[in-house]
């Protein structure tokens, strides 16, 4: 028998999803079907077998930390297709053989179909009779509403005849208009709960839950809109002007394994001692600590595709929904701005606050620094005063002089023992192919990619439609501007930050249109949080919490020394115990998520999904094959899908790093990234006497966990930096001591370093 | 913070050396002239030194069952409260074998002069003269 398994990779956000004949064994070694890196996970953890009856029974192999089948320990147990496998941070959807599945649903269910009237949400649950209705957990049949009792009525069958029983419930239960204490309902009749229409049918073979398990990869779409414009326009421009087929670009040369740098001779070119590659936060933060140890300016050269640092971090994060008032997800002392952490962004808005004689929020600020993250909620900076602190840095170290815009298209290693990178110029009124040779290579690209669900992406390439299924990481405002104006309802995936995010506007938005609701739809329950040795992460509406992506002694702390000091395949195990989607302990937050439960506003739906479809009137159907108590499969019907999922961090969606890669052979970390040394080298790459580097997303897998973070750059940047300085890059002198209180001054008083 | 084991015995070796020092002597004049006891003072500084090696064991393994095995502000107070207490039963305990008795107000301040400007050291100056040392859980070396 086959089966088929999800679960997300805690490390990256990546969906696996597997295909297995039984039997199987699920472990942490490689000779298990499915292996499980992760310290919570035993050797040989679990087995997955079929009965004699055609069942699938998972059994416990001894393990330390045992299983859990949805949320609850247990030994040994028959699986039922949808059911939740826990095994140390993975939580694992099993999905049974459909065969097998519909023999399993169980004879004389019914199709109980509500509407919620007000705002036409529908939904599709199979349900046997006996069966009960109402506003509690409890329920089988759950109808959120103030109007709904919490046992408001029961459906049982007597005889052939299905029977709906009033619970004496506050508001009564109609049928066909007429309220009834008991009452023998058909398909036809029409049945209404406070402002709930419910309709139920006898459940039919043909329906299409017995549809084939589909199994695809995650996928995804090209970056954010703006870049996919400008790339585009390139493209175009280059099939109208290249006048000779066989110059192409990169040039031919690079095609080589090493460059001749005289097989260049016929492009514009010039050098650099360091050149750094992706011109974003990472390219900054690099040549920030390159000045202040000492490089000059003029040896320094920076190509990235923004005009400003955070050009594409702000784009992402007003996407999102943080506008420039709105705090970012980072530590008050990751400053990217300032090399030391000090002062730390809490210091500065306090300082700014006593200045303008707000002393009750400077107080507010002190009691926050004092008691977080345990008595109170994390400081976290807001976003418009990093821009600004990184403008103000920005123009101190003449960036502006060193950075140009322009997409990079390749980087080999010439003969004479340094790098050439190919570039085309993005400047539209002077657009160039380049090359440019340097000594020393740091590349920041960034996250390749904006993640798409793979069934929310088959919808958009099948249907053409991305105004209604959109990515939170797109520009998406016209939904918010619709649910302002009409109402509607919108279906949230993923549970990170951005979700938070995307709840938050949503919420603010209901206060314009209270006539708004949003269905959240999870792969699965968490109520139990991850755990790691001696510590665990706090859940609450399954949602789990953690201050920042990664335990924060992951940054400078125990944890980032044991994860340097572990082996390739030991840091993915590391990395999946302490990754995991989470987001931030904000009480704003918890309040919101707590008052929409509730108030019935948020409906928490979980489940994997089939596929999504358009459904009447412009509105979308997601079909979800779910696990409630007894109902199977089920029909999200929503306006808007908001996938809150995230970006994808795989080198191979970047044609510079997959060309890279797989030009010179280099290797891989056990995540599939680029592999480098504990200073971020990348030790394939040596030349001569050149060195390169990588930092960011890039990395993920290495020497460090939270490298996409400010200060994680800025940790990359310090042993990349420290590490030129041992190899007598030139000027490059390491920074301590007094010569470091020096700088520090001269970043006071705002005069270049 | 989140200092690692290591870091924590660094930064405190150093810190109490280069500011406790010249605190201490400064108490050690002032108590000396206006009290007549020029050295309980320098004693408590060599305690709170020694026994928070040990301290400092202990505070490591309450980090682990934090989920961010962090040493937030608040921890820091308490821990040094707690270590005031301690020292200061200590002192007792010297008392009653026949040493000097010093009352708590004058403790006090010496004791809390000392970690304030430990604790403002921390956040600030340290960061600024090793820029290295935040992200090494407070190792120097």
């Amino acid at each position: 028998m086959n089966i088929n398994l999800t679960w997300e990779d805690p490390a990256t956000g990546q969906i696996e999803d597997r295909t297995v004949a039984l039997p199987i064994t699920l472990g942490r070694t490689s000779d298990n079907a499915i292996s499980l890196i992760s310290s919570e996970v035993s050797r040989q953890h679990a087995r997955l077998e079929e009965t004699g009856e055609g069942q699938v029974r998972v059994t416990d192999l001894n393990s330390t930390n045992g299983i859990l089948v949805n949320q609850e320990e247990t030994q040994s147990a028959v699986l039922r297709s949808g059911d939740l496998l826990t095994v140390g941070p993975f939580n694992i959807t099993v999905i049974i053989d459909p065969v097998f599945e519909q023999e399993a649903i169980p004879p004389g269910a019914v199709v109980v179909r509500w509407e919620h009237t007000p705002d036409g949400r529908t939904e599709d649950v199979i349900l046997r009779p006996p069966f009960t209705i109402g506003r509690a957990t409890e329920v089988d049949l759950r109808l959120v509403s103030d109007e709904v009792s919490r046992l408001h009525a029961r459906v049982l069958r007597e005889d052939d005849t299905l029977v709906i029983v009033d619970e004496g419930s506050s508001n009564g239960t109609f049928v066909n208009g007429v309220q009834v204490p008991r009452a023998a309902v058909g398909p036809d009749d029409e049945i209404q709960l406070g402002q709930f229409r419910l309709t139920i049918t006898p459940y039919e073979a043909g329906f299409d839950f017995s549809a084939p398990v589909s199994v695809r990869t995650t996928s995804t779409v090209h970056i954010d809109i703006a870049e996919l414009r400008e790339l585009l326009a390139e493209e175009d421009e280059d099939e109208i002007t290249a006048p000779v087929p066989v110059s192409g670009f990169p040039p031919p040369a690079f095609e080589q394994e090493v460059v001749d740098p005289a097989a260049l001779a016929g492009y514009p070119s010039d050098e650099t001692v360091f050149l750094t590659i992706g011109g974003g936060l990472g390219s900054f933060v690099f040549v920030d600590y390159l000045t202040i140890y000492g490089a000059r300016t003029e040896d320094i050269v920076s190509i990235g595709f923004d005009e400003l640092p955070y050009g594409r971090y702000r784009r992402l994060c007003l996407n999102s929904q943080i506008p420039l008032h709105e705090r970012l997800r980072s530590d008050s002392g990751s400053t990217p701005d300032n090399i030391w952490g000090f002062p730390s962004y809490a210091v500065r808005e306090m300082w700014g606050d006593v200045t303008s004689g707000r002393f009750g929020h400077a107080l507010g600020l002190v009691w926050n620094m004092f008691g977080e993250p345990t008595l109170v909620a994390t400081y976290t900076p807001i976003s418009g005063k990093v821009f600004d602190s990184l403008d103000r840095e920005a123009n101190r170290i003449g960036w502006s002089d060193m950075h140009r815009m322009g997409k990079v298209r390749a980087i080999r290693r010439t003969t004479d023992g340094r790098y050439v990178v190919a570039y085309s110029t993005t400047d539209p009124a002077n657009r160039e192919k380049r090359v440019i040779f340097a000594q020393y290579v740091h590349v920041a690209v960034g996250y390749p990619a904006l993640r798409f669900l793979p069934d929310l992406q088959a919808y958009r390439e099948e249907t053409g439609d991305f105004e209604r299924v959109v990515n939170a990481y797109e520009e998406h405002d016209h939904i918010y501007e619709d649910l302002a104006k009409n109402g509607g309802t919108v279906l949230i995936r993923g549970r990170g930050i951005v979700a938070s995010r995307i709840l938050q506007r949503i919420y603010e938005t209901r206060a314009r249109n209270p006539n708004i609701n949003v269905l959240h739809l999870m792969r699965s329950r968490n109520t139990q949080g991850q755990r790691y040795g001696l510590s665990h992460r706090p859940v609450e509406h399954h949602w789990e919490f953690q201050p920042f992506n990664w335990p924060k002694a992951a940054w400078g702390g125990d944890l980032r020394v044991r994860l340097e000091r572990a082996g390739d395949e030991q840091r993915a195990e590391l990395l999946n115990d302490w990754g995991g989607t989470t987001t931030a302990d904000r009480p704003d937050w918890r309040r919101i998520v707590d008052g929409g439960v509730k108030e019935g506003w948020y409906l928490i739906h979980f489940g994997t999904v089939e596929r999504v479809e358009p459904g009447a009137n412009g509105r979308l159907n997601t079909v979800v094959r779910g696990r409630s108590a007894i109902g199977e499969v089920l029909t999200l019907t929503a306006d808007y899908i908001i996938d809150s999922t995230g970006l994808v961090s795989a080198i191979d969606e970047s044609p510079l790093l997959r060309d890279l890669v797989e030009h010179h052979r280099l290797d891989r970390n056990a995540l599939g990234r680029l592999k480098v040394s504990n200073d971020f080298e990348l030790t394939g790459m040596r030349s001569g006497s050149g060195r390169m580097y990588a930092s960011g997303v890039a990395t993920l897998g290495g020497p460090y966990a939270a490298v996409d973070s400010f200060l994680g750059l800025q940790y990359a940047a310090y042993r990349i930096v420290d590490d030129l300085a041992r190899a007598k890059a030139p000027n490059v002198r390491r920074l301590a001591g007094l010569r470091s209180l020096g700088q520090w001054f001269k970043w006071v008083r705002g005069v270049k370093p | 913070m989140t200092p690692t084991l290591m870091g924590r015995w660094q930064t405190r070796l150093l810190l109490l050396t280069v500011i406790g020092v010249p605190v201490t002597l400064f108490y050690s004049i002032v108590y000396g002239l206006l009290l007549g006891n020029w050295w309980s003072v320098w004693l408590f500084l060599f305690g709170v030194l020694i026994f928070g090696l040990g301290w400092d064991v202990l505070y490591h393994l309450l980090q682990q069952t934090r989920w961010d095995h962090d040493w937030p502000p608040f921890a820091q107070w308490a821990a040094a409260i707690w270590e005031a207490i301690f020292i200061y039963l200590v002192h007792l305990i010297f008392v009653l074998l026949g040493g000097a008795f010093v009352g708590p107000i004058a403790f006090i301040l010496h004791y809390f002069t000392i970690f304030s400007l430990l604790f403002a050291a921390n956040h600030s100056i340290m960061r600024i003269l090793f820029p290295r040392w935040r992200f090494r859980g407070g190792q120097i070396l």
